[in-house]
């Protein structure tokens, strides 16, 4: 099944992922979009990637990213009338090309890597170490738990928390935590501004 | 959120799918058992965000991997002050100033000032070191060097591998480094220099300037090589050909030239049989291309030294070649028709 599959997730990783946030930049550009739209709308294109039956062919796949999320927009616009008729001629008339990056893409990927590398340095200390060992140093979760004397459901915690934070640093959070550490406290206060984000819609 | 536009009632949070799908893929990483595999797919189909959740949620998982290329940084936090290096910035302390000078002729210095450092990294290792007078080393995977500083002089020899110098600048004692017959001299310069088994020692100079003589050739004038310039010396030992062995780098060529140092390995032209080479440096699993004709494919990109594997899958979709994975070899061969 292709939206599970290795080999999916490994293109995702390859050649999405680190476009995501330039994709979240760009959609942030519509005023009317709430950043929990935004979520929304990156989930809905990673799964129409996901589900597509095959991506080899997918020459130019930041391009290709942005149309989808584009396309996806533009049908829940349709969809929902309350919309003002301006934002979508808006959006047709945007030019998708003005937001390919440069050919530089060196710079991404050491940028992108890093950001990785910090973003598992800021982990909570137990947190990390499981990670590290699991995704790092290739040890099977089993091994994990034995190497660090945790039960098994114990590791398991830890490293979902570590995905949730890597989450993070790929999507909304990423911005703010970039630069610096990140902590499981900065994720609550993360989750508060999201609150009061709410609020004032 | 009732304001919201675009209709969103009661619609479960892209943040709490974001939650479920980071726990399915910690479970699918330890296997699934066959009832969550059924509930796994209860719950894809509940709602069409969460399958898009999942798979960001397992390309970032399997993204953290690359990571490790960045070696000590990612896997032991803050790197820990090596012995060697806290003893020899006091031999800097003691032995760089003017006042050590004037006691070096009436007073042995310490034996350690004089003893030979090793430095090395181990096979997919990339380290970054001081060396205690303001240079720092920047050793590529599976290098080793030994440095002998002293009052005259900033003594490196570069054993095997490629390592990265940035040399502070102290016209006093020269900083040189030595690699098979070669001796590169540089005062205030960064450059990295190669030794490796069957290639020719090359040097590269990003800042500043060296000059590149013979161990043995005493009399013959050096090569000055300046910034954006690289020497691939003979691999026979013959007299230094100044026109032959130096060239001007693009400023593209000399960044990947070094991107080694950011644990990438980036080509731009090379045959595939070349870039299976260069991974083989790095660790397992080994490249194997079979067939001339696509050993000598030339091809581009920049990818992670420590993923072979992601290399070999990036290679085999853009030349249209077959993977096999067989224990610690990918072979790598043409489709046959």
């Amino acid at each position: 099944m292709a939206p599970l599959s290795n080999d999916r997730a490994q293109w995702l990783a390859a050649c999405i992922l680190p476009h995501e946030r330039a994709l979240r930049d760009w959609l942030a550009r519509f005023a009317f979009l709430s950043e929990d739209q935004i979520d929304d709308l990156v989930q809905e294109t990673y799964a129409v990637l996901a589900n597509r039956a095959e991506v080899a062919s997918i020459r130019a796949p930041r391009a290709y990213a942005f149309q989808v999320a584009k396309s996806i927009l533009l049908q829940e616009l349709r969809r929902s009338r309350v919309v003002a008729i301006g934002s979508v001629a808006d959006l047709e008339a945007l030019d998708l090309a003005a937001d390919m990056p440069s050919p530089e893409q060196h710079a991404i990927g050491r940028d992108e890597l890093n950001r990785v590398a910090r973003a598992i340095a800021a982990m909570p200390r137990q947190t990390r170490r499981a990670f590290q060992l699991r995704r790092v140093e290739g040890l099977s979760q089993r091994d994990v738990a034995a190497a660090l004397g945790l039960s098994e459901s114990t590791v398991e915690k830890h490293i979902v928390r570590g995905i949730k934070l890597l989450m993070q640093q790929f999507g909304r959070g990423g911005k703010a935590s970039s630069d610096a550490s990140m902590t499981i406290d900065e994720g609550r206060s993360l989750a508060d501004d999201r609150a009061r984000n709410r609020a004032e819609h | 959120m009732k304001d919201d536009r675009l209709p969103t009632t009661a619609r479960e949070t892209a943040q709490s799918i974001d939650e479920a799908a980071a726990c399915w893929t910690t479970r699918i990483d330890r296997g699934l058992t066959n009832e969550e595999r059924a509930e796994l797919q209860d719950w894809l189909t509940g709602d069409s965000r969460r399958v898009g959740a999942l798979a960001r949620a397992r390309a970032i998982w399997l993204h953290a991997d690359r990571a490790r290329s960045l070696g000590a940084l990612a896997t032991q936090g803050p790197p820990a002050v090596p012995i060697w290096q806290r003893i020899s910035r006091r031999a800097a302390l003691f032995g760089g100033g003017a006042l050590a000078a004037s006691l070096a002729g009436a007073v042995a210095l310490p034996a350690f000032l004089h003893r030979r450092r090793r430095l090395e990294t181990a096979m997919g290792e990339i380290r970054r070191v001081p060396l205690g007078d303001g240079s720092v080393v920047t050793l590529d995977t599976d290098s080793l060097i030994e440095t002998a500083f002293n009052t005259e002089k900033r003594g490196i020899h570069l054993l095997s591998g490629v390592a990265y110098f940035e040399v502070a600048h102290d016209p006093a004692r020269p900083f040189v480094v030595e690699a098979r017959d070669v001796a590169v001299r540089a005062v205030g310069t960064a450059f990295s220099v190669r030794n490796v088994a069957d290639m020719p020692v090359a040097v590269v100079v990003s800042e500043g300037k060296v000059a590149i003589s013979h161990l043995a050739g005493a009399g013959e004038p050096p090569v000055q090589l300046g910034a954006n310039m690289q020497a691939i010396l003979p691999l026979e030992t013959a007299a230094l050909l100044p026109a032959g062995v130096a060239h001007a780098l693009s400023p593209a060529d000399l960044a990947r030239s070094l991107s080694w140092r950011d644990g990438m390995l980036a080509f731009e032209g090379e045959t595939l049989g070349e870039a299976a080479q260069r991974f083989r440096r790095y660790g397992r699993p080994t490249i194997l291309i079979q067939g001339k004709a696509l050993a000598r494919e030339p091809i581009s990109g920049l990818f992670a030294a420590s993923d072979p594997r992601g290399f070999a899958r990036a290679i085999a979709v853009s030349l249209d070649a077959a993977v096999e994975e067989d224990g610690d070899t990918i072979r790598l061969q043409a489709q046959r028709p």
